[in-house]
């Protein structure tokens, strides 16, 4: 017999009387419908209250003192107990009105869902008491944002259009309908107070097997009222709610792998059918990455130059959860990218962001735009001075990199001008700066300019990477490839895409040992293997390996193609995927990069096992750079103990951060 | 009449719709809405005022009967690119030479989808944005020893 068992969790709910009676009045066969109410009270007169309800056939009551109640997943869990073999099983608040025929039409429902083993389940439509139904619309179901704790809550997502219900992902407490075997298959955890209950419940039971389906039509409605002048709310009344939603949250999290298990917790927890990854798939909720906030997400898939119909669905989708935009244009100012976020939203997804935010992302983009026009003016009027005075000079990074790996000038941020010099030129070059108005600081080693009047700073460079690099892209090399970029209309002198790609993989490593990995860089190696499809993968790779940089290019490849989507030609994937330590320190880096603690990623133990050779490992341990001078100044004449002193200081280093 | 536009002394990039122009004598910054760029491109020492009016008038798909006239609209732009110093002078012969690379032509689904956005007139802004404090710096990469 199609008997329908339905679980009423009610706390000093006023509406519960009114709510069993229309159960009864409404359905077609009310001969065939049991209840399993958990009454938590506080006073006389809400004992008194349930007396009609024990005059009902097959009303099973478990009455509680509200002081001795645990919260909702316990009281669902004593709602349980009251079970007797019914055929179905449905759970719904203390506070709901039903569908003329409701049960008929719900057995009916859910035998049209596709799956053996269907759940019923949404946020049902609203009424107001006595009986006023207000809308008749049957909600789908997404994730929300994850609170601070990790708990995360379904949220309304738009309405079921078609003809028959539809698959989800969540399931809503206040209403779910499935055969009755799922209480002994998912029972509810007592130890689950109220917001952690329907993500973690849908997760248990979907991993078991269970399909969640949106219903098509209203079954029933719910009050959505909670003020507690309607009715009295538990974690108002209860002292120890700090304790129960502590317990609470942490069991949310372990069960969902969002944080390491101290605990067994048998048939409370995942089941075995399906995976949690097959779950985050389908519920579009990366519990594992909570920590990751959506707002992160959505910046990566913004700081494209090109926004494909997959990247464009998956920020609409992005956009759907609540955003905070001010954190947004903190972060995007922050990493250095408000230039690609502004042209992104600018061109595809205006509408979504508000206006003042947009408002403040295009002040800083015109500015950006204003400050990098003038800055590669400034540029083009040295480089026709140094050119004029024959001096060899090759303008890098800001500009330059801007129109090779974005095609536009406009879409990176840069604050100050680079130009390769040949060591030879470098003192008439230096001359040359200063007799047109140029300063020279006196506080750096490195050959750096400003010019106090046009509020430029410059540097001249002779290498542009780290001499412990062993990459020797020297001067005559490049100069010997030098190649032209159009940037804004005009043609200026470049160094090749693949060595640029070289000396951006070399950096990005650097900004790594450094501990200040800087996405920016990240987004750069991208861009530029995007716009040069047809790079020289095989040059790049014979000079990363000949110069013990291979795995250096892969770290970096492979942080930009988890990043972003970077595409990597089939040849170079399977190199990479050869190189475990690679693809180890990648995973690592990139779990951390935007980790809110500071200096967890990189420092010299990584430049250690980033360098696939030893003789690079014994050439960095030894060689002093310039944080030893200034730690230790000494005089030239002492500068050999800096080769003494070095391997000391690392050591002491490594120690006196283990301790 | 055949508007010639100004090429000396000016950095030009695109964005979307929008054309950014960096006057390097004024030291100022202007941004071209897709319809003023347009027009702008079409000075090319070729294209008469005429012209230009009928190329816009083919792009946007105006019927002779519509409301917006093309040939105010490319006088609005010409008046409007003038007052920015963007016209370098008015010729009656053609040049030999186009003035403005055909490369750099703004395309028709710009133009067209900014005309639909409601961008129904010719606009030249004067960006006085302040100096970004997003760019101060990347300052020193100090090696870590």
């Amino acid at each position: 017999m199609d008997s329908i068992f339905i679980q009423i969790a009610a706390y000093r709910d006023p509406e519960l009387v009114p709510s069993v009676k229309d159960a009864i009045s409404q359905a077609t066969h009310p001969e065939r419908i049991s209840f399993g109410i958990c009454w938590q009270y506080e006073s006389q007169a809400e004992l008194d209250y349930i007396e009609s309800l024990k005059t009902i056939e097959n009303c099973r009551i478990k009455v509680i003192p509200a002081s001795k109640s645990r919260g909702l997943g316990w009281a669902r869990s004593q709602t349980e107990k009251l079970w007797r073999r019914e055929r179905y099983t449905l759970q719904i608040d203390a506070h709901m009105r039903f569908a003329d025929g409701w049960d008929t039409l719900v057995i009916e429902m859910l035998s049209m869902c596709p799956s053996e083993k269907p759940i019923l389940s949404h946020y049902p439509p609203a009424y107001e008491p006595p009986r006023k139904l207000i809308s008749n619309r049957c909600a789908r179901l997404m994730g929300g944002a994850f609170s601070k704790t990790g708990t995360i809550v379904p949220k309304y997502n738009g309405n079921v259009s078609q003809d028959t219900p539809e698959l989800g992902a969540f399931v809503a407490g206040g209403f779910m309908f499935a055969d009755a075997s799922i209480i002994r298959q998912v029972p509810h955890d007592p130890q689950i107070y109220f917001a952690c209950t329907e993500v973690l419940y849908a997760a248990r039971a979907w991993t078991r097997g269970w399909d969640i389906y949106y219903p098509h039509r209203p079954i029933c409605w719910h009050y959505y009222n909670s003020s507690s002048s309607i009715r009295p709310l538990h974690w108002r009344d209860n002292q120890k709610v700090g304790e129960l939603r502590q317990i609470s949250q942490q069991r949310f999290r372990q069960i969902l792998q969002m944080e390491p298990s101290t605990q067994k917790f048998g048939s409370y927890d995942l089941g075995q059918t399906r995976t949690l990854t097959e779950y985050e798939g389908i519920s579009n909720v990366n519990f594992r990455e909570w920590r990751k906030k959506p707002e992160l997400e959505l910046l990566l898939c913004c700081i494209h130059t090109q926004i494909d119909p997959a990247l464009s669905e998956q920020i609409s989708t992005l956009l759907q959860q609540q955003i905070d935009w001010n954190y947004v244009h903190q972060i995007a100012s922050q990493y250095q990218v408000i230039p690609l976020l502004y042209s992104t939203i600018d061109n595809h997804f205006r509408a979504d962001v508000p206006a003042e935010i947009f408002s403040q992302l295009q002040t800083d983009f015109y500015g950006n735009a204003k400050r990098n026009m003038f800055l590669t003016q400034e540029l083009l009027i040295l480089l026709n001075l140094f050119q004029t005075h024959e001096i060899r000079a090759i303008p890098v990074k800001g500009a330059v990199l801007a129109a090779l790996a974005y095609n536009n000038l406009l879409l990176r941020q840069f604050c100050d001008l680079d130009i390769l010099v040949h060591p030879r030129d470098l003192s008439t070059a230096t001359d040359l700066l200063i007799a047109h108005g140029y300063r020279q600081s006196k506080f750096d080693a490195k050959p750096k300019f400003s010019h106090s009047q046009r509020q430029v700073n410059l540097e001249l460079h002779q290498t542009i990477t780290p001499s412990y690099y062993s990459l020797p892209l020297e001067f005559d090399r490049l100069w010997s490839r030098l190649t032209s970029v159009s940037v804004a209309g005009t043609s200026l002198p470049s160094i090749q895409a693949e060595d640029v790609l070289l000396i951006l993989i070399a950096q990005n490593a650097e900004d790594f040992i450094n501990k200040r990995p800087r996405l920016v860089r990240l987004c750069d190696i991208s861009e530029l293997i995007n716009t040069h499809q047809n790079i020289d993968w095989e040059y790049i790779c014979t000079q990363a390996q000949t110069q013990g940089n291979q795995r250096i290019l892969y770290f970096s490849l492979l942080l930009v193609a988890d990043l972003f989507g970077t595409f990597l030609p089939p040849e170079i994937r399977s190199r990479i995927e050869a190189d475990s330590m690679a693809k180890s320190l990648a995973k690592h880096s990139r779990s951390l990069l935007f980790s809110p603690e500071t200096n967890v990623v990189g420092g010299s133990l990584f430049y250690l096992k980033v360098k696939e050779r030893w003789q690079d490992r014994v050439k960095y341990l030894m060689i002093p750079n310039s944080i030893d001078r200034i730690l230790l100044p000494l005089p030239d004449f002492l500068s050999f103990l800096y080769y003494l002193i070095r391997p000391f200081w690392l050591v002491s280093k490594y120690f006196s951060i283990r301790i | 009449m055949i508007p010639i536009a100004r090429t000396q002394q000016l950095l030009v990039e695109e964005l979307g719709e929008e054309v950014i122009v960096y006057d390097r004598e004024r030291d100022a910054i202007y941004c071209l809405n897709s319809l003023a760029a347009r027009v702008w491109y079409c000075c090319d020492g070729q294209n008469t005022v005429e012209d230009i009016s009928k190329i816009l008038a083919e792009e946007l798909e105006l019927s002779v009967s519509a409301q917006v006239n093309s040939l105010d609209l490319v006088s609005q732009a010409l008046q409007e690119l003038e007052s920015f110093h963007l016209i370098a002078e008015y010729i009656s012969q053609p040049i030999n030479q186009p003035e403005i690379s055909r490369r750099r032509m703004i395309k028709k689904a710009a133009l067209v989808s900014g005309f639909a956005m409601g961008t129904l007139f010719p606009t030249i802004k004067s960006i006085v944005a302040p100096l970004p404090a997003m760019a101060s710096s990347p300052t020193t990469t100090t090696e870590e020893p």
